[in-house]
């Protein structure tokens, strides 16, 4: 867990192909029936093993949101205060259990300036413990500029 | 075998592009915290005002998929939300046949403003996409959604998109 708040990265510290910090969460059952009650999805397939099965799953399955959420923090812990995520999203290709960890990681894909934004594409997803790409996804975040903030100074 | 016949009827195909009913909802401190807590993350942005206060944000925001729980707090006089929670916010007009399994395909978020505790967001969903494959196992009906998400000022807060999967097993023989 990072401290808070976490070191500020800067569009300059950024190479394409870089991976940046990995975040691994833990979802436990327990996990699972907070984020029901958080977010309000109910569905049974998260939280009654019996009702899973029943769906054919092997078990219960970690909500495919919840794992949106922990993307997003890769991101926001990522970013800093002085960053932003501008987007970002994610398919739910593969089922994750609880008690599995589950690693959320990302690699840069693309460095560029755009409107005056400094602004970085990555290739984000999230991983089993098996090393599957469960959750692919990608991301657009603005970061803040060294060279823009000096400039800005002398300005 | 009769040649399988699709499952997306006209009037399903009808309600691709049309807007549902705006829904608002204010946006609670504590309903922030709780899902910050849910989803284990300890950022205080999300839930310490002393901490947000001296940060760019000038005060506690919400996490980037907090809007995934504002579709669910709502469920407003003849919602059926709390009894189908898949996907985010649809219109129930256009939803699949009955039958099948939901399944969640993934969301994309775009944000433009920060959310915080008070706000009012309205958000507006529309099916984006419909589309049918059959497999060897059954078909499957997979919808996208496209919800816009703006605040008391009127300014656009974020899109998301959601993708949502109804599976329908055929019969094993």
């Amino acid at each position: 867990m990072p401290d808070y708040p976490p070191k500020q990265v800067y569009w300059e510290d950024v190479s394409e192909g870089m991976e940046i910090p990995k975040l691994v969460k833990h979802p436990t059952p327990q996990s699972l029936v907070r984020y029901a009650g958080a977010s309000g999805d109910f569905n049974v397939i998260h939280y009654n093993e019996t009702l899973a099965k029943a769906q054919r799953l092997p078990g219960i399955i970690v909500h495919g949101a919840l794992k949106n959420a922990y993307l997003g923090q890769l991101l926001t812990d990522w970013v800093g205060l002085h960053g932003r995520v501008r987007k970002y999203g994610a398919q739910y290709r593969g089922m994750d259990f609880p008690d599995d960890d589950l690693a959320c990681r990302g690699l840069v894909t693309r460095k560029y300036e755009e409107g005056g934004e400094f602004l970085v594409d990555l290739e984000i997803w999230t991983e089993n413990p098996s090393g599957e790409k469960t959750s692919p996804g990608f991301a657009t975040v603005a970061l803040p500029s060294r060279k823009a903030l000096a400039a800005q100074l002398q300005g | 075998m009769a040649q399988t016949e699709s499952m997306i009827s006209e009037e399903m195909r009808a309600e691709i592009g049309v807007e549902g009913a705006p829904r608002s909802f204010v946006i609670e401190a504590g309903h922030i915290r709780h899902f910050a807590t849910a989803i284990e993350d300890a950022n205080p942005i999300y839930a310490d005002e002393a901490y947000a206060r001296n940060t760019p944000y000038g005060g506690v925001i919400a996490p980037p998929t907090f809007f995934r729980a504002t579709g669910y707090a709502l469920p407003g006089p003849g919602s059926r939300r709390a009894a189908a929670p898949q996907g985010p916010p649809a219109r129930q007009a256009g939803g699949p046949p009955a039958g099948g399994t939901g399944l969640d395909g993934g969301s994309e978020w775009e944000f433009f403003k920060p959310v915080r505790p008070g706000d009012v967001i309205t958000a507006v969903s529309k099916l984006v996409d419909l589309q049918e494959r059959q497999g060897r196992a059954g078909a499957m009906i997979i919808r996208r959604t496209e919800t816009v998400y703006t605040n008391q000022l009127g300014e656009l807060v974020a899109k998301g998109w959601g993708t949502s999967l109804t599976q329908y097993r055929r019969e094993q023989a």
